[in-house]
């Protein structure tokens, strides 16, 4: 995998596993994507499943491109980025829709 | 007065809040620390029976007690009576550095 | 939802909790703050290096090895200035420090400087800079004296832990607020929700950064172990568990055997790698020890495999690596060093620095706003003393540090002890900065003013910067000047975050009591 492609992959597919996370909570789905009842329990399997296996496969790719030790220590702090990034995305999104 | 959750009725005297407040840190800053001190050391001397080399013992045990630390100092605050808390903390410190001191004459 | 859920943590325990969590975020806050930021700051400390050491900015390092004997060794006489020399070292050049480092200790004093890797002497730098003064500032406080210094920040971060983990007790709702981040409506459930972010998704790099730097130096500050298998003996323990090695003088001269072949030598035991640092100890004596330490960009373990050889006949002494538990001990700190050379790493550790910043302020303003609520409009005096601390510790750290970087570039070359001036206007600045906020704090302490002068001094250093050197962001992008142009960037976005910053805050209305009675906390 190129260089620069790995970095953007690896930070994509945390943000995506925690923007998922966020949907599966009933205040966020609530707010950002429909207001009258939570998220069903099926999609919310599905949701956490689908972080699941984005965390698996940024794992995987930074320990292809880092090896053993850098890629665990790059991936544990991509996921806080990750993490940080959907939490404000979440702020934003809820900003404009309270409004 | 913000004090921890204390159930702590002391023996039928009423000790002020403050008290037992400042023996709480005490129990959480020194108490934990003299047992931490005590891991280290009785560790260190068990690793050196087990046959591990002297530097390794000695790291090992540190970072073992080193973990316990701030545990122990919250432990200090979590538990109901500070009496209890300062002889877990204290006494097992205690008791461990001596038998730390038993076990390096016992090997030489 | 007829059965009740059994809580993992009782309410008893979470209640517990809070108090330790509080007094010791209010009591520790400032100190931590100081710690965290300076640690932020010395993640790039050779970078911030190149910028208040203009005459380092001299390019990347030429292909080929720098040659100990015909580079170095001339240097060492330079600096020596005729004296004898007892013992003497030199930090290679690198990828992040393009010239060499050395120090040469004499009988009557001690000598340091820089020179090219071909061996051209600087003239000197006049600053500590990053490495000197923000990094020993970071670990010990720069207080020396018996290790008081190393204790103190240790003890904090043992606070530091604690706090973490009483944080984590205390969370009521630790999943489903994962995200939560109310910036809208009472500043006070807004400073409580980025407290609890920055702490919950971060934890993992927070444990991770307060445990190693105290193991990093564990035997200082827990030396039961040592005490019991060393009889308090630390060198022997260090010689034992790193592979150390040192012996005195016999007081016969003998000369220096060729270095380079030794660092050949050592690349061959290490199996590759470069060498970072050679000392020299007891130079010219019969009993003389050559060390070479290896380079620690491509690993995580700060394990720097150290080769003793002879001085006089180039064999090696001692080359021990370490048992399996040192070996973790050096993953460890490390992991807290981070001298590997990993951008994307470097840059996160930078980041979640500064979000450990944001941690310990939004929970010391937080304390600050429930309190006020207890204490009325008219806070008295304990609560402006927090208010102060907190204020100081913050924007005022921020104040000295962009000061005494503009002092940096504004102080003549050639005044004494320049270092220590700048030095001493840091401190002198840091404590205007607090008596300022002490002076200025009647509800609130003087957040927007500060937070101007930050903006004002963060853009005078680029302004400065750039009038002193020569070096705009575009000279720098064009000569790959990457760590000035990155220190440049981080101050021009410091000057805009903090000029918004003053600006929303200086229309923020006088708090009123009777809104702050209604907040609730998690509604």
């Amino acid at each position: 995998m190129p260089d620069a492609l790995m970095l953007p992959g690896l930070f994509g597919l945390c943000y995506f596993a925690f923007a998922a996370l966020a949907l599966s909570v009933e205040r966020h789905w609530r707010d950002l994507v429909e207001s009258r009842r939570g998220p069903p329990r099926r999609t919310v399997f599905r949701l956490r499943l689908a972080a699941l296996l984005c965390m698996a496969a940024a794992l995987s790719v930074a320990i292809r491109h880092d090896g053993t030790g850098f890629g665990i220590l790059l991936w544990a702090l991509a996921l806080s980025a990750g993490a940080l990034a959907v939490a404000a995305t979440v702020t934003w999104r809820t900003r404009s829709v309270r409004g | 007065m913000k004090t921890a959750g204390q159930s702590g009725r002391l023996e039928g005297r009423a000790v002020p809040p403050r008290l037992r407040t400042a023996a709480r840190v005490a129990a959480a800053v020194f108490g934990a620390y003299g047992f931490a001190w005590g891991l280290a050391a009785f560790g260190a001397e068990l690793g050196a029976f087990a046959g591990m080399a002297p530097a390794e013992a000695v790291t090992a045990s540190s970072l073992l007690a080193l973990v316990v630390l701030p545990v122990a100092s919250l432990w200090a605050f979590a538990v109901p009576r500070v009496t209890v808390g300062w002889a877990v903390l204290g006494g097992g410190g205690v008791l461990l550095i001596a038998a730390s001191q038993f076990a390096g004459t016992v090997g030489q | 939802m007829t059965a009740k859920k059994r809580k993992l943590i009782s309410p008893a325990l979470r209640a517990a909790m809070l108090w330790p969590h509080t007094w010791a975020g209010v009591t520790l806050g400032g100190l931590l703050m100081l710690i965290f930021f300076m640690g932020s700051l010395a993640v790039f400390a050779s970078e911030i290096d190149r910028w208040m050491m203009p005459a380092t900015r001299v390019g990347t390092v030429e292909a080929g090895p720098v040659s100990l004997d015909h580079a170095v060794l001339p240097v060492v006489e330079r600096l020596a200035a005729g004296r004898a020399v007892r013992d003497w070292y030199v930090q290679l050049p690198d990828e992040r420090r393009p010239v060499m480092a050395l120090q040469v200790r004499t009988e009557t004093g001690n000598a340091g400087g820089m020179a090219t890797a071909d061996g051209q002497l600087l003239p000197p730098v006049g600053t500590l800079g990053g490495t000197y003064f923000f990094y020993p500032l970071h670990y010990s406080l720069h207080l020396r004296a018996g290790f008081i210094g190393y204790w103190i920040v240790c003890f904090a971060s043992v606070a530091m832990l604690a706090g973490l983990i009483s944080g984590v007790i205390i969370h009521a709702r630790i999943f489903k607020d994962f995200f939560t981040f109310r910036s809208w409506g009472q500043i006070r459930r807004s400073l409580l929700d980025l407290h609890n972010l920055t702490g919950v998704l971060v934890l993992p790099f927070h444990l991770m950064i307060t445990i190693t730097g105290i193991v990093i130096v564990l035997p200082i500050v827990l030396p039961a172990g040592v005490q019991a298998l060393y009889g308090g003996d630390v060198r022997r323990f260090y010689d034992d568990a790193l592979g150390n090695y040192s012996r005195p003088r016999s007081s016969i001269a003998a000369p220096l055997a060729p270095l380079d072949p030794m660092v050949a030598e050592a690349r061959r035991l290490w199996g590759g790698g470069e060498p970072a640092v050679v000392f020299v100890y007891n130079a010219g004596d019969a009993a003389s020890v050559v060390r070479i330490n290896r380079a620690l960009r491509d690993r995580i373990s700060l394990d720097v495999q150290p080769v003793f050889f002879d001085g006089v006949t180039g064999q090696v002494l001692k080359y021990q690596p370490p048992g399996p538990v040192v070996a973790t001990h050096r993953v460890l700190s490390g992991l807290h060093f981070a001298a590997f050379d990993h951008w994307p790493l470097r840059w996160l550790y930078f980041l979640f620095g500064m979000s450990g910043c944001v941690l310990i302020g939004t929970g010391m303003l937080y304390w600050m706003e429930k309190r006020r609520v207890a204490h009325g409009v008219k806070p008295g005096v304990g609560w402006r003393s927090v208010a102060a601390i907190a204020c100081g510790s913050t924007s005022g750290l921020l104040v000295a540090t962009l000061a005494m970087m503009a002092a940096n570039r504004l102080l003549p070359a050639g005044i004494p002890s320049r270092e220590l001036v700048e030095v001493g206007l840091f401190f002198l600045i840091w404590i205007g900065s607090a008596v300022h906020a002490a002076v200025r704090t009647r509800t609130d302490p003087p957040w927007s003013e500060q937070c101007t002068a930050v903006a004002l001094l963060a853009a005078a250093c680029v302004a400065l910067n750039w009038i002193t050197t020569g070096e705009h962001p575009i000279r720098a992008v064009a000569s790959a000047d990457w760590a000035v142009l990155g220190v440049d960037a981080v101050l021009a976005l410091t000057a805009f975050a903090a000029w918004r910053v003053s600006r929303r805050l200086a229309q923020r209305p006088d708090p009123e009591l009777s809104n702050l009675a209604k907040v609730t906390d998690h509604a």
